[in-house]
């Protein structure tokens, strides 16, 4: 049948597997370009794992747009869409945040990293001072006491 | 070994950090305030948000969250409040008070462009009283750098205009003030009107001839730098006598006159331009709003002639006296009334009625405000970063 969708498989780092509609493969650019240059029926994701690939994929599918029967082109509604956004960035630690940033990056998911960049800044804002951002993301200041005294005073924007 | 939970979160983390683009792109999403304390995390996030490429980006990322910023009662100090759109409450955003103001006078606010404003007081001289200036202040309110401009040259017999274009590098603005140098010699009673220009790339003023037209006092403004910059060119109302005008200049410093759109004379003279019309930038472009008893005519200038956009009726009674209207976007203006702030879109036709301000407002200014890093200065010629 010739309405019959295209299926790809895609293989992570760790050999799981997901087979996935071709028009989901479509919301990455780096997949549309792999799969426009090499027709193979399975993709291999060398840097993402099988954890991090299946959010991915969870994620593609809801927004990836729906073509119905006789051509109406819909995806979910706008708002059901920011709900689903929502709970799916909610049941998230930042493990699998940091994690599926580097992944959208690498697979070039603009939307997917705008959505988990905005939830690292979104926790960088719940944090009240500098001191309590190093304690959240765990970092380490390289600053000595009197460098540290001097930014703290610093309010210089001219672009040196 | 098997690698602890905080230890998988570290190393992810790093590698998030390390990757520049992506790092700045997380950073650029935070509120100016949140950014200045970031400074003080370490010297890798210090470097990380200094310098004019990140300051392009947070503009960018600020662009697409409009907030309008407001000085509701006119004072010693500029207190401004920052309006979001949708729920339009008043929140305290900063206080401008810089120290090398003169202690006695109100600071106006007159624009407000690429996060920053620009901000002007009198200058009076009691023993000569036909001698006017201003001090004109640059300020970003969200990381509370002011500039004081150099003094301009006076101005006799009226108070100066001021003006402000930008664009089209964030870095780039340019205040025009046009003043008088007295009285014409031909005997007339006509001022004799020359400009000058401050460019934030020469951080001076610089003379560039007579014009022909002061701009006027608008509405209730206490001061004659009632101005829009829309489309690449400053507009300022200068006569609404029949036919009436408006003055414009753009960045490369030329001047244009526009005549202000044609009401029948058969008509009432309420329902002709009236002296409450003012100018905005409805979505790029110039706008005139007319208010009239109790309605009011949105026109557009569109390719070099005005077209009546809209005609609606006021939701508000008579004797509530509008004081300002601005525009952020194509199809809402914001109203400034004696209590209230009003919104009106203009594809629904619909009026909200929104938040009163902290203060009742006294000569309120109300313009759209992206937050910046930009340094006052404009932060020129800089390269590398």
């Amino acid at each position: 049948m010739e309405n019959e969708k295209k299926m790809i498989t895609l293989k992570s780092s760790d050999d799981v597997t997901f087979e996935v509609e071709e028009a989901v493969v479509l919301e990455s650019q780096f997949l549309s370009h792999l799969v426009q240059d090499c027709p193979a029926p399975e993709h291999k994701i060398k840097e993402v794992t099988g954890k991090i690939l299946s959010k991915v994929v969870e994620y593609c599918e809801k927004h990836v747009v729906v073509v119905v029967d006789g051509g109406d082109s819909s995806s979910s509604s706008g708002d059901d869409l920011k709900k689903w956004d929502d709970k799916f960035i909610k049941e998230m630690d930042l493990s699998t945040v940091y994690d599926l940033i580097a992944a959208a990056n690498y697979l070039n998911i603009q939307a997917l990293l705008d959505l988990m960049c905005q939830r690292v800044a979104d926790v960088i804002t719940a944090c009240k001072d500098h001191k309590e951002i190093r304690e959240t993301l765990g970092i380490v200041s390289d600053y000595t006491a009197e460098e540290e005294a001097e930014v703290l005073k610093e309010n210089e924007w001219a672009f040196d | 070994m098997v690698e602890t939970r905080a230890q998988h979160r570290r190393r992810t983390w790093d590698g998030v950090e390390s990757n520049q683009d992506v790092f700045r792109d997380i950073l650029s999403r935070l509120s100016v305030r949140s950014i200045c304390s970031m400074k003080k995390v370490n010297k890798y996030w210090h470097r990380s948000v200094s310098g004019k490429y990140f300051a392009t980006k947070q503009f960018a990322q600020s662009r697409k969250k409009p907030s309008y910023i407001a000085c509701p009662s006119v004072n010693k100090a500029l207190k401004l409040y920052l309006l979001k759109p949708g729920k339009f409450s008043f929140r305290h955003h900063a206080t401008v008070d810089p120290s090398g103001k003169i202690a006695d006078q109100c600071m106006h606010m007159i624009s407000s462009f690429n996060g920053l404003v620009c901000c002007i007081n009198q200058v009076s001289d009691e023993d000569e009283d036909d001698y006017q200036n201003h001090q004109i202040w640059i300020c970003n309110p969200s990381t509370e750098e002011t500039l004081l401009l150099p003094q301009g040259r006076p101005s006799f017999l009226a108070e100066p205009s001021i003006g402000v274009a930008y664009g089209p590098d964030i870095s780039e603005y340019k205040i025009f003030r046009i003043f008088s140098v007295g009285e014409k010699n031909d005997g007339e009673e006509d001022l004799l009107l020359e400009c000058e220009v401050y460019s934030s790339s020469s951080g001076a003023w610089r003379s560039i001839g007579t014009v022909l037209h002061l701009p006027m006092y608008v509405g209730l403004s206490p001061h004659r730098s009632d101005h829009v910059f829309a489309g690449g060119k400053i507009y300022w109302l200068v006569s609404l006598e029949d036919p009436g005008i408006i003055l414009s200049v753009d960045m490369e410093e030329r001047f244009g006159v526009i005549e202000l759109p044609h009401y029948p004379t058969y008509l009432r003279e309420e329902d002709r331009i009236t002296v409450a019309t003012h100018l905005i930038n409805l979505g790029g472009s110039l706008s005139l709003v007319v208010l009239h008893a109790d309605y009011f005519d949105v026109w557009v200038w569109k390719d070099a002639s005005w077209v009546l956009e809209t005609e609606y009726d006021f939701p508000f009674e008579g004797d509530e006296i509008v004081l300002s209207i601005t525009s952020s976007s194509e199809n809402e203006i914001l109203w400034v009334t004696e209590s209230h702030l009003w919104t009106y879109h203009l594809d629904t036709r619909k009026w909200n009625k929104r938040g009163r301000p902290p203060t009742r407002f006294k000569n309120p200014a109300v313009f759209p405000f992206t937050e910046s890093l930009l340094p006052c200065t404009g932060g020129v010629r800089l390269h590398g970063r």
